[in-house]
């Protein structure tokens, strides 16, 4: 279908012509944005902050404005309860995190978040599925290359439809973080029970974008999107449950459809009560590291 | 009801013969030199002072008292007739018309003028012959009769360029559009910048903005019927043109004067020709055309039989190649259309009408990258069979009744995918098989010098049937269960009956009050899940989930000439409520249509639309033209959309202003022109920001809630008849020019934004883009 777009946009662009205009947009109220989750063997972490108008000029006084600072974050398992503590994580933005130090995930249990900010009280509830193993994990070069390429995972789905799937990586000695490739989500709809095969890139870090130009391409000419023969990898596959599934679909959806003026627009979906927008996400893992040899055959 | 209806059909044909001592005069209406019929010609008994007008087939009949008359045919660009008759016995009159000098000018040579606006019962309802279409500028050359039918009160384009239309607030897939009775399903070509109709094969155009004779159903907002030139029973004819994208040949002529005729009409693009040498290397093999077909063959074979067999094929077929990234696409897609008919008039009062028509819309696409490959199809086939009768009984009654049932075999989009091993597949092709039938009756009758009534009913029934499979999700969208249902085993049945109404009152000579009411429902509907109207958007029936779509809409206006039937005017106003109105669910995308039945992607909801039409048409001299003017406000409800609170529609156009000017500066020079305005479109904006994984994520604002910048423009043509009296050989230039003062209209606007996160920087920029700046194209014409 985006061969089609591609035409139409084609045919639009052949004849089109664009000036910038200004919007008179209203400002709405701010609104708090959740971003937490809780994964297998972890503490639970969260981001909170506020939206800004969308064209307000964003510089660094901003964007510290847009940081709940002063939120209180209390994780629970039914049983015990863990007040999240405001910590400085220098590699994911924007840098101040809520971090947990007493309930760590298990998979097959419930976790709730509540948290109260700028006065109001937001509340979500989530699960750790059952993790799916890696069968294995096999890095294949790319047409046209001999030393880049990608990683494909292979695993066997279980029979009962509903794993929805999530994909990471990690080339150690280089990424600080896990990145994930866009889309990052799958649901098993479609190779429900089978053995199934999917490929990863290597996705973006927000943070590492000025490394690359507007192609993705580093300084040394490679493409951002490549694994290359030598490196070590760590992959890491999640499982979610179908709520905490749905807010990435509808975050990746929205990427897709950023700036296809044809598309209608993407709602990003929620799992959080009380009319903050984000999530509160349970993550059941699995993980593998495969070696990349020196020289990998065709 | 079925007998309800039968006996009060018998009743009423019981009444009607009571009178005693009437004859009939009958027969066809036709063009002298080409033998084409010439329907809606005035038929006028000057003594009773009272009239009739042909039918589609230019066929009338009259059932008088005994006595002599005198029987007066005018027609618009045609000498008037007059003949006197004794009508002592069943006559047989047909009347030959002579053209007046210039073809498609409205020119009356002598007697009354006729205020046929005025006096017919028929109110939001325009009646466009080709020739005068083609008087307007035109786009990139090529003459629109969707483009044309834009500039009418009341239509509005769906975007700049587009044939696309949408009537007083409904969508686009609300029109029944008709070509030779057959249901077009995609009118348009290359994404409807260019409408399927070869002007040069069409005879005329009628649209019906509300209020339509029981006899056309199954679309809520309009009917656009379409006819075929039947081709020329006298002589040998060819038309054609050469343009800047494409070009057209009609050949018309009598396989057997008098009684049998064809005409065959082509045109295709030559953008892919031109090209050609341009596209080189990798990209070889990419190009784009499309084409269109039109035939038609009539033969009487005796005075009161006829019979047509009429068809249209056009394709759009695009293809792209880089062999560099080993990428592929090919997806053609179009209509065909196939009518059969016979018109057999019985004792002089009863005419028949039997029809066969097939269409077929499909639309493939295949691409194949190295490890990815993807397929799908989409369509809609219909084989359909009406039975219609026009009873004339007496001069105050025309009664209309018939049936009509349809099988529609709609595949409302298949895919399947392969990513390496794995394969994505969606099964079968899905099919929706229905039943669609209708019967209706309809009575116009004159009641009294200044009242008409219109009065009809049409029951219908829609099935759906098997063989299907119902997959039922839960809300996390995972199959919870399939349902299997055998061939013909009916899965949802759903019976309805629509009453149409209209009036028309005359105040004086010159002006008349008409209302109408009327009830539509709606079986089948186009599910378009982005706001550009593609090609793949698929139509789907209703089904045991998708209720029919239902509409009601009050309408009333005042119809007025003035100096001596020169100026037209109406204003008319009206209200239509929606119901069952369908959309996708809030951030759908399209690959969740995979491995799903698509209606289980909908939501459904209501609309309302209401507004003032204001029309002013000069009809006669150098000068002619209208000016249409709406007033209007669309709203939709859909509880699932926008927090369930009520929204603009897409469509929803305050302001919406067309005039139409064409001028004859000497009998070579013509001047054309167009200016429109409109409100600009309803859309939908983010309004607020934030972080998610360090990455930006929009809020967006209520549904609609912004507006583009208004939409205006204007067109002229020049066009010049290179002289040749008496020649057989005819030609013109015509020289138009679109977008003249070269105005930025909005066809999207986006934003474009720069993120440095390292650097805490973020700008954003709303860009808006602009599709066609002025345009200028030149098309050459010829007959002989």
């Amino acid at each position: 279908m985006r061969a089609l777009f591609v035409f139409f946009i084609w045919f639009v662009l052949f004849t089109a012509c664009e000036k910038e205009i200004t919007i008179d947009l209203p400002i709405p109220e701010p609104k708090i944005v959740i971003e937490a989750a809780i994964e297998q063997d972890q503490y639970a972490w969260a981001f909170i902050t506020r939206t800004a108008a969308y064209f307000a000029p964003v510089d660094s006084s901003i964007i510290m404005n847009m940081i709940v600072t002063n939120a209180k974050v209390i994780v629970s398992d039914g049983m015990l309860n863990d007040t999240l503590k405001l910590t400085f994580d220098p590699y994911t933005f924007p840098y101040l995190k809520y971090v947990g130090k007493i309930i760590k995930g298990q998979p097959g249990k419930q976790y709730w978040l509540t948290v109260i900010a700028d006065g109001k009280t937001y509340t979500a509830v989530t699960t750790i599925p059952n993790p799916v193993p890696i069968d294995s994990l096999k890095f294949k070069p790319d047409k046209n290359q001999d030393t880049l390429g990608f990683i494909w995972i292979y695993l066997k789905d279980p029979d009962t439809l509903g794993n929805y799937y999530r994909g990471f990586t990690k080339i150690l000695g280089k990424d600080s973080v896990f990145l994930h490739p866009y889309p990052s989500v799958t649901d098993d709809r479609f190779f429900n029970g089978q053995t199934a095969e999917y490929q990863l890139y290597r996705g973006r870090n927000p943070l590492e974008d000025s490394l690359y130009n507007d192609m993705g391409i580093g300084a040394d000419g490679v493409p951002r999107w490549y694994f290359r023969t030598g490196q070590t990898v760590v992959v890491k596959v999640a499982q979610m449950d179908a709520k905490h599934y749905d807010f990435w679909y509808s975050i990746e959806q929205q990427f897709m459809t950023d700036g296809n003026p044809f598309a209608s627009p993407i709602t990003i979906r929620s799992n959080i009560q009380g009319g903050a927008i984000g999530v509160w996400g349970g993550y059941g893992v699995s993980m593998d590291t495969l070696k990349i040899p020196k020289h990998v055959k065709r | 009801m079925k007998g309800k209806f039968l006996l009060l059909l018998i009743a009423l044909s019981f009444c009607f013969s009571l009178f005693s001592q009437k004859y009939t005069i009958s027969g066809y209406v036709r063009d002298k030199k080409s033998g084409e019929d010439l329907p809606g010609a005035n038929i006028y008994v000057e003594e009773l002072k009272k009239g009739t007008s042909s039918n589609t087939y230019g066929f009338y009949s009259l059932t008088l008292p005994k006595g002599t008359y005198t029987i007066k045919i005018t027609f618009v660009g045609y000498h008037e007739n007059i003949k006197k008759v004794v009508l002592d016995k069943d006559i047989k009159l047909n009347f030959l018309l002579e053209e007046t000098v210039i073809v498609g000018k409205e020119i009356v040579v002598s007697g009354e003028q006729k205020n046929r606006n005025v006096e017919s019962i028929e109110m939001s309802t325009y009646k466009l012959p080709v020739e005068m279409i083609k008087e307007i500028p035109s786009f990139m050359g090529e003459v629109d009769v969707l483009k044309s039918i834009q500039l009418l009160p009341g239509v509005q384009s769906s975007g700049e360029g587009n044939s696309g239309f949408y009537v007083r607030g409904g969508g686009p897939d609300q029109n029944l559009i008709l070509l030779d009775n057959a249901i077009v399903y995609n009118p348009g070509h290359l994404f409807g910048f260019f409408s399927i109709f070869n002007a040069d094969a069409i005879k005329d155009v009628n649209l019906i903005k509300g209020g339509a004779p029981a006899n056309y159903g199954g679309r809520l907002s309009s009917v656009l019927d379409v006819s075929m030139k039947e081709g020329n029973n006298q002589s040998y004819h060819a038309d054609g043109g050469v343009g800047i994208i494409a070009s057209r040949l009609t050949v018309q002529g009598p396989i057997k004067k008098d009684t049998c005729s064809f005409i065959i009409s082509g045109r295709r693009t030559y953008i892919d020709v031109l090209t050609k040498p341009l596209i080189k290397g990798n990209l070889k093999g990419t190009g784009y055309y499309f084409y269109d077909l039109n035939t038609k063959i009539n033969y009487r074979f005796s005075e009161n039989d006829r019979i047509f067999l009429s068809g249209y094929f056009g394709r759009d077929v695009f293809s792209f190649k880089n062999k560099r990234d080993g990428f592929s696409v090919r997806f053609p897609w179009g209509n065909a259309t196939v009518s059969a008919r016979w018109n057999h008039v019985f004792n002089q009062k009863i005419f028949q009408n039997i029809t066969a028509t097939f269409s077929d819309y499909n639309f493939t696409f295949g691409a194949e990258q190295d490890n990815f490959e993807f397929k799908m199809y989409s369509g809609v086939r219909d084989y359909s069979l009406s039975v219609d009768y026009t009873y004339l009984p007496n001069i105050l009654h025309t009664v209309k009744f018939g049936a009509q049932y349809t099988f529609h075999d709609f595949q409302p989009g298949s895919a399947t995918a392969r990513i390496g091993g794995t394969f994505f597949d969606s099964g079968k092709i899905i099919h929706y098989y229905n039943h669609d039938a209708a019967i209706y009756f309809n009575d116009e009758w004159e009641i009294s010098e200044k009242l008409k009534i219109s009065a009809g009913l049409r029951p219908t029934l829609f099935s759906f049937v098997g063989p299907f499979t119902r997959y039922v999700l839960d809300d996390y969208k995972r199959a919870k269960d399939t349902l299997h249902y055998k061939a013909l085993e009916p899965i949802a049945t759903y019976k309805n009956i629509e009453p149409r109404f209209s009036l028309r009152y005359s105040i004086n000579k010159s002006t008349s009050f008409k209302a109408s009411y009327s009830q539509n429902y709606q079986y089948v509907q186009l599910a378009s899940m982005s706001s550009a109207t593609l090609p793949t958007d698929a139509w789907v029936p209703s089904t045991d989930l998708i209720k029919p779509q239902f509409s009601e809409q009050y309408a009333a206006g005042i119809f007025k000439n003035f100096k001596n039937d020169t100026y037209e005017t109406s204003v008319e106003v009206y209200y239509k409520t929606m119901k069952n109105l369908i959309d996708y669910k809030e951030g759908l995308t399209s690959d969740d249509n995979i491995g799903n039945n698509p209606d289980n992607n909908f939501t459904f909801g209501t609309g309302k639309s209401y507004g003032a039409e204001f029309f002013v048409k000069r009809r006669f001299g150098d000068l002619n033209g209208w000016i249409g003017y709406t007033l209007s406000k669309t709203t939709r409800l859909f509880p699932a959309i926008n927090n369930g609170k009520a929204y603009p529609a897409k469509y929803d156009r305050r302001h919406d202003l067309s005039i139409v000017l064409t001028y004859d500066l000497s009998k070579r020079w013509q001047l054309g022109a167009v200016f429109v305005y409109a409100t600009g479109d309803a859309t939908t904006l983010p309004i607020s920001r934030f972080f998610i994984e360090g990455r930006i994520i929009n809020e967006y604002g209520e549904r609609n809630s912004f507006r583009l910048a208004p939409y205006h423009r204007a067109d002229v043509s020049v066009t010049y008849h290179f002289p040749g009296e008496g020649k057989k050989w005819k030609s013109s230039l015509n020289f138009s020019v679109y977008n003249l003062y070269n105005r930025k209209n909005p066809y999207f606007i986006y934003f474009d934004t720069d993120v440095d996160l390292a650097n805490y920087s973020i700008t954003t920029k709303a860009k808006q883009v602009s599709l066609f700046s002025i345009l200028p194209s030149v098309t050459y014409n010829f007959n002989f």
